[in-house]
């Protein structure tokens, strides 16, 4: 596994050598804030620029997400696995275009600080790639998380009383819908009113269907990168829920998202086969 | 949780099978409770998961999703596309922390008259057993309404 | 004008007596899953006041609670009573100068009076806190702003170690202070003198005309590189302390109803959606443009002072890092190069 300062190194060779030849008109990567420091998304369109590129241990945005902007141009992106991944269900998803995008897709991702969701990652290699930084590291999966937070131990009142606690604090900013590449909807729910199907008011009640209802949407295509979390100004745990839908999924389709890019959404197709779990007898 | 506590269930029928049967069993003078208010659905496949959600939201004590069996849809795959989320849903909602009983899904086919009435039956005495739903916020929701419709009926 | 001194200890002890006729909102740490955040609640245990650093939400929801149903006196919270005054706790001069802002825009504005505002505003007693050194993303004294006093708050605390100085500029409120020892003007004239010297200045500077002249940047190219990484959340507003936009709607169900009043976002694609569909600002630069606007342009036009503090809580809580002293150096190099930087606009 490399470190970061070779991921950087890598990552700005190659953003310097597409620029030069004029595959692509833009990368799409992290750099350094001009006045704090603090590592943020940067879009380079010069060669020279390429040198301003980073990637280290803060990078947690999901870049994935400013593709949409860029529809129909040659861009490349640096994508982490969960990133790629996203990249790979857009794809599916035939949102964007693979002729127009090139990705610098990051092998063997050492991991973001902070996020929890590095812990459960089962990939850390990115699965859609044109050019590859670091290096591919055998897949192992870590379930550090599952002992610091095990909800399975706890009765369903417990888990109810935790989550309302959660979502007693947002303040519906909707930092979540908007770092997380699945939320690309065109009207999103909360905004609907033609049905209404959440009040504006900011009370338990509301903040609850909403959190529910954005699971919901989840279910089958949350990639688990845990942008949401890190994006939430208030440190609500707002993963929990996507990660129950990505964890069924799994368990009880066996399907794993934007593994493909021909892959359909969970979803989107059935087996005649499946599963009736929960329903009345 | 009183005994005499009648819960509200929002009940989702699609139109060519359990909306029927729900017919066949007042037709055949199956007594079942009125414990359900039915919305007439196409299909449970047109059944967005946001419908449920929203009837939590708005105060029904339960759920009642009832489509016809797999491989009888009238649209031939709606309610296989429809299982899917129904499984998805049940497992958000009891990661939630909603009861499971108050979530109920089942088949149940235009024939089945006296099935429908069985279900209805079980699903009132499931939601009954888990006393009335007190919102996502815990304070509950005024029985001024709950009262003002059941006089309607 | 009267100084008092007190220690840490006597200060609690006669905000303890103030209690019970005042509502006391403070700064507070709070743990919130993983975060550790200052925010201004209303307290009741009054050691659990946290005047380390720069509190992470501002007052605003305080004095403009986030939701408050109309006709009702701001219920959400327990430990207030709508009969009791409240006092502001260790307000920062940058906060100070917001609440200023909103003040100007809801009270002071000749042709409208916000009523539910100014009957909060009005039993609202703010005591600032002198600000001792800079935190990682403020630059209020870039804008002109004084972060050891500022002249709107009618008491003003300073704290050197466990020492407080208490500086009351009101008559009314010398009474609620009378309890502490009288202090000496000249021995906190001189840890101002002192505190002004190491207060490092700030590496930001910028020099731009105030109020930035629409008709040379609106239509600039500048917005779309600015505003390029912005995921269009509400975050920087709704931690801003000067953003006051709201909306109202009606909650509940067919038998019974309340209005509310809301804090609206500008960065919501809705906040400027028509009931036609139609919609004039559709994309993220013009938000953002009428974002920076507002703060530099159309608020410093109709009102004296500037829409923006300095406060960089924009900064520090944004999910993507955008920041507004980028967007500012853009916004100066442009009307640079253009030709168009005048100092008095």
């Amino acid at each position: 596994m490399k470190n970061y300062d070779q991921i950087t190194e890598e990552i700005r060779k190659i953003a310097k050598k597409i620029l030069n030849d004029k595959t692509v008109d833009k990368v799409i990567g992290f750099g350094l804030g001009t006045i704090n420091q603090e590592i943020t998304p940067l879009f380079i369109s010069k060669a020279e620029g390429a040198k301003k590129l980073v990637f280290n241990k803060n990078s947690h945005m999901s870049l994935a997400k400013y593709l949409l902007n860029y529809k129909n141009e040659d861009v490349a992106i640096v994508a982490k696995p969960c990133d790629s991944r996203a990249i790979n269900t857009y794809l599916s998803e035939k949102i964007i275009n693979r002729n127009d995008i090139k990705v610098i897709g990051i092998q063997g991702c050492p991991g973001i600080e902070g996020n929890t969701a590095c812990l459960e990652c089962e990939v850390r290699n990115a699965v859609i790639s044109d050019y590859d930084v670091g290096e591919k590291i055998s897949k192992k999966k870590t379930n550090q998380l599952k002992e610091e937070k095990d909800f399975d131990s706890l009765s369903p009142e417990e888990r109810f009383k935790y989550f309302r606690n959660e979502f007693e604090r947002c303040t519906r900013c909707y930092a979540c819908r908007e770092a997380c590449y699945v939320c690309y909807c065109k009207e999103c729910f909360t905004e609907s009113n033609q049905p209404e199907w959440l009040n504006k008011s900011v009370s338990l009640n509301e903040n609850f269907t909403y959190h529910l209802m954005r699971a919901m949407h989840m279910a089958g295509r949350c990639v688990n990168c845990g942008a949401c979390e890190l994006a939430c100004p208030e440190g609500i745990d707002v993963r929990a829920l996507a990660a129950k839908m990505y964890n069924t999924a799994t368990e009880i389709f066996d399907y794993k998202v934007g593994m493909d890019q021909k892959q359909k959404t969970l979803l989107a197709e059935y087996d005649v086969h499946d599963s009736e779990k929960g329903f009345m007898e | 949780m009183s005994n005499d506590f009648e819960p509200k269930i929002a009940a989702f029928l699609c139109t060519w099978c359990s909306y029927a049967a729900a017919d066949l069993a007042g037709s055949s003078r199956i007594q079942y409770p009125p414990n359900i208010r039915v919305v007439r659905v196409p299909c449970t496949g047109r059944m967005d998961p946001f419908l449920l959600i929203k009837a939590f939201n708005m105060g029904a004590d339960g759920i009642l999703v009832s489509g016809c069996h797999p491989g009888d849809c009238h649209y031939l795959d709606g309610n296989l596309y429809a299982r899917r989320k129904f499984v998805m849903l049940n497992e958000l909602m009891q990661f939630a922390g909603v009861k499971k009983e108050r979530l109920n899904f089942t088949w149940c086919s235009a024939s089945e008259g006296k099935r429908f009435a069985d279900v209805v039956n079980k699903a009132v005495k499931r939601v009954k057993s888990v006393g009335p739903w007190q919102g996502f916020d815990g304070k509950g929701f005024q029985s001024k309404e709950g009262e003002l419709i059941s006089e309607e009926l | 004008m009267m100084i008092k001194k007190a220690d840490q200890e006597s200060i609690l002890k006669l905000l303890n007596n103030l209690k019970n006729d005042y509502n006391i909102a403070a700064p507070v740490l709070l743990k919130k899953g993983k975060k550790e955040i200052v925010e201004y609640v209303f307290i009741d245990d009054l050691n659990d006041i946290y005047l380390d650093r720069q509190p992470d939400s501002s007052p605003k929801n305080i004095v403009f609670p986030q939701n408050s149903a109309i006709g009702k006196d701001y219920s959400g919270d327990k430990l207030y009573d709508p009969e009791k005054k409240t006092i502001l706790w260790g307000v920062r001069s940058c906060d100070i100068e917001a609440i200023k802002t909103i003040d100007q825009v809801f009270i002071e504005d000749e042709m409208y009076t916000d009523q539910s505002y100014k009957a909060n505003r009005d039993k609202t007693i703010i005591v600032g806190l002198s600000c001792e050194e800079r935190e990682k993303n403020c630059f209020c004294d870039a804008l002109g702003f004084n972060p050891i006093e500022s002249d709107y708050a009618p008491i003003y605390l300073f704290i050197k170690e466990d020492q407080y100085y208490i500086k009351i500029k009101e008559k009314e409120y010398e009474s609620l202070f009378s309890s502490l020892f009288d202090g000496d003007q000249t021995e906190l004239n001189e840890l101002l003198k002192l505190r002004e010297k190491d207060f490092n200045s700030s590496e930001f500077e910028i020099d731009i005309p105030i109020p930035l002249p629409e008709k040379d940047i609106f239509e600039a190219e500048i917005w779309d590189e600015m505003s390029e990484k912005c995921l269009s959340c509400g975050v920087c507003t709704y931690y801003c302390p000067t953003c006051y936009c709201f909306n109202f709607f009606w909650d509940g169900n067919d038998h019974d109803s309340t209005r509310y009043k809301n804090w609206d976002s500008c960065m919501f694609t809705t906040y400027s959606a028509h009931a036609s569909g139609h919609n004039p600002r559709d994309s993220k630069d013009k938000r953002y443009r009428n974002r920076i606007m507002h703060k530099f342009s159309y608020h410093p036009f109709n009102y004296e002072g500037l829409g923006c503090v300095g406060c960089g809580r924009c900064i520090s809580r944004c999910p993507v890092n955008l920041d507004i002293r980028e967007a500012l150096k853009l916004t100066e190099k442009y009307l640079q190069t253009k030709g168009g930087a005048k100092k008095d606009g």
